[in-house]
């Protein structure tokens, strides 16, 4: 009477990573086996059930906080990158903040920056009846800091 | 008789929504201090994932109006401290020394009337109170906001019930990714609260002061709006939006005329420019049921769409919806 | 390589490695100190990098020695204040998802049956668990795994097998207790 297959085996079999007389062999032994076939098809249940499983994404702190601390960042560049790509690490630190959503490519001449007017709807915020201060502080601070960074002294306008 | 003594005790009654409205609003009455988390979801990127930003900070307030802000980098550093005096604020940013300076948020000199401000609230929203889980290990109720027109965002507070602070908002739309949340992680009242934390910063040693109007907002009527700029805004937007102010203010030599919106909670801008604004380079925004007329892009202050009527750019912002977003520039052709 | 190629590879590693080490852990605070930790190793060990290597696999070899290292220190999972609502959990991603996605009723019935999961997974041997995990749910070939794991192919395919088989078992027990359909 033919030997069941190792249990090992079903399991590589059901991965893709049998081959050659081995998978051969094994798979001889399935057409004529009840019990192999039923326990490569629970172990087929079992890595479905595990493929399905939901993908826990980086909470969005966590993200952020590792695009601050090592885009740009050597010497993880000098690993990544050609010298003809690399970026000043001032620069990529500053878009890898949480304004990444501004673009700093050239745009048409003349176009006016977004920020002083995202700035001013956010400050305005501020004043509504019913503000949710720590929210609106943090969200017209933020574009401050690209806006007037840069800012000469005195008042701007 | 034997009944009624066996009854369960009567749940504590639950505030009536606008009192506790109005007792959250109120300056608040203890110093306090402690740590927020914000967060706000804005569209999706490319790859599909929801595109969100986090800030952490540590708040110190000292009744009735003065209060810290200290912003931190996620590895614990600050990266910007806010400075209110109740008259005065400053913003700082660390890295580059540079301090900015204004007049403190929630003091301006709105044209609407606050008793006005509050009514168009309540006809544009129904408020109901429910009890809660804990914030910050306290006890809340929960405070409601559920819009009665289609396209708005739903907002939630969590008031402490002993100190009637704020300790947590949410504010979302259902289906939609775009939402923001602040809560109170930890936090204490305080006896009180020293006076040296709450010095406006107007000159520091390092960097000095930038005075800027983006902190120092104007509050024109209509016709002042018109006198001094030659724009024309209706006073009324759909969905329930009434213009409340306007700002004239300049950037790079060209002029930006700011007309504000409320409609009670939720804020819309409209700002006219003689030239066209640069968008945010994330994927646009598409249509809904109404056409755009121009290109709609997410931003974390909600959605950014831009147009043009002849020889003027319109850029608006807000979080209601894009259909909403559609029908209000019709009406500003 | 530009900034936004660079950050979405960093954002891309990070995922599948926190995606890993929350398997492993089978908490969001473990699995949060773990990636922290594993992109310090990372950066610190920058040069030993081969670029024409996918970064991914590197990473998560490199989570894999931590969490040993952890677990050989003893590593206590911590219990997370109930207070402090953590905003992408409470929010709930049914309020985030656009329009045309229905979530609901089959997302929480997948959801539960999945904790069910992550509970089973957490009683099985660490070095099982890591090799089904990273073939079954990370996708990675035995030729990875042994990578990562720093271990023969042969120690792969025996580990895989002896952690289904024990994984298979916890479930079933639990499924039993619970009664929840998979």
């Amino acid at each position: 009477m033919k030997e069941h297959i190792v249990g090992e085996e079903i399991s590589a079999l059901s991965d893709g990573a049998l081959s050659g007389a081995a998978r051969a062999r094994a798979e001889a032994h399935l057409a004529d086996c009840g019990a192999c076939r039923r326990e490569l098809e629970s172990l087929r249940h079992l890595k479905r059930l595990l493929a399905a499983a939901p993908r826990r994404t980086l909470p969005a702190d966590l993200a952020l906080n590792l695009e601050h601390r090592y885009v740009g960042a050597r010497p993880w560049t000098a690993a990544f990158t050609r010298p003809a790509f690399w970026v000043p690490v001032g620069a990529v630190a500053a878009a890898a903040l949480a304004f990444s959503v501004w673009s700093r490519s050239l745009s048409p001449a003349g176009d006016l920056p977004l920020e002083p007017l995202l700035a001013a709807h956010e400050r305005y915020s501020a004043e509504a009846l019913v503000p949710e201060p720590n929210l609106v502080a943090s969200s017209y601070s933020d574009p401050l800091t690209l806006t007037y960074a840069d800012a000469a002294d005195g008042t701007t306008e | 008789m034997l009944a009624a003594a066996l009854a369960p005790a009567p749940a504590r009654a639950l505030p009536r929504p606008e009192e506790l409205l109005d007792a959250a609003l109120a300056a608040p009455s203890v110093p306090y201090q402690g740590h927020v988390m914000v967060t706000q979801w804005y569209g999706h990127s490319a790859d599909g994932r929801v595109r969100s930003r986090t800030e952490e900070m540590r708040v110190y307030v000292r009744p009735p109006d003065q209060v810290r802000r200290e912003f931190l980098t996620l590895d614990g550093t600050v990266a910007r401290v806010l400075i209110s005096d109740g008259d005065r604020e400053s913003v700082r940013l660390v890295k580059s020394g540079r301090t900015i300076v204004g007049d403190a948020a929630g003091t301006g000199d709105k044209v609407l009337a606050p008793e006005l401000e509050r009514a168009t609230l309540l006809s544009n929203y129904d408020l109901s109170v429910s009890t809660a889980e804990a914030v910050a290990g306290r006890a809340t109720w929960r405070l409601s906001f559920a819009p009665k027109a289609a396209g708005k965002a739903r907002q939630t507070l969590w008031i402490d019930r002993e100190t009637k602070i704020v300790l947590r908002l949410k504010r979302w739309q259902p289906g939609r990714p775009f939402a923001s949340e602040a809560y109170f992680v930890s936090i204490s009242p305080r006896k009180e609260q020293p006076e040296e934390l709450f010095r406006v910063e107007d000159s520091t040693g390092v960097g000095s002061a930038v005075h800027a109007r983006a902190l120092a907002p104007r509050f024109l009527t209509l016709d002042q709006l018109r006198a001094r700029s030659g724009s024309t805004f209706p006073d009324k937007l759909p969905g329930g939006f009434i213009f409340e102010s306007a700002d004239v203010f300049s950037v790079r030599k060209s002029p930006v005329r700011h007309a504000r919106y409320t409609d009670g909670l939720t804020v819309l801008s409209v700002f006219q420019t003689d030239r066209p604004v640069r968008l945010p380079k994330n994927a646009a925004i598409p249509a809904g049921r109404e056409a755009l007329p121009g290109p709609l892009r997410a931003s974390t202050a909600g959605k950014v769409m831009q147009w043009r009527v002849g020889p003027r750019h319109y850029v608006m912002m807000s979080d209601v919806s894009r259909d909403l977003m559609a029908e209000i520039a019709k009406s500003l052709r | 390589m530009d900034a936004e190629t660079f950050a979405g590879l960093i954002a891309q590693a990070g995922d599948k490695a926190y995606n890993f080490a929350y398997r492993l852990s089978g908490n969001e605070q473990d699995a949060r100190d773990l990636v922290q930790e594993s992109f310090a190793r990372a950066f610190e060990h920058a040069g030993a990098y081969d670029a024409s290597r996918p970064f991914d696999s590197w990473l998560l070899r490199i989570l894999h020695n931590v969490f040993l290292d952890g677990m050989r220190r003893h590593w206590h999972s911590r219990t997370v204040s109930l207070d402090a609502p953590s905003p992408v959990e409470d929010t709930g991603w049914a309020d985030l998802l656009p329009e045309d996605e229905t979530p609901a009723h089959d997302e929480l019935a997948r959801r539960e049956s999945l904790d069910l999961l992550q509970k089973a997974l957490d009683r099985v041997p660490l070095l099982f668990k890591a090799a089904v995990v990273l073939c079954d749910i990370e996708g990675l070939s035995y030729e990875e795994i042994a990578q990562v794991a720093d271990v023969p192919v042969g120690t792969v395919r025996s580990r895989i097998h002896q952690g289904r088989l024990l994984l298979r078992r916890e479930y079933e027990a639990l499924e039993r207790r619970g009664g929840v359909a998979s």
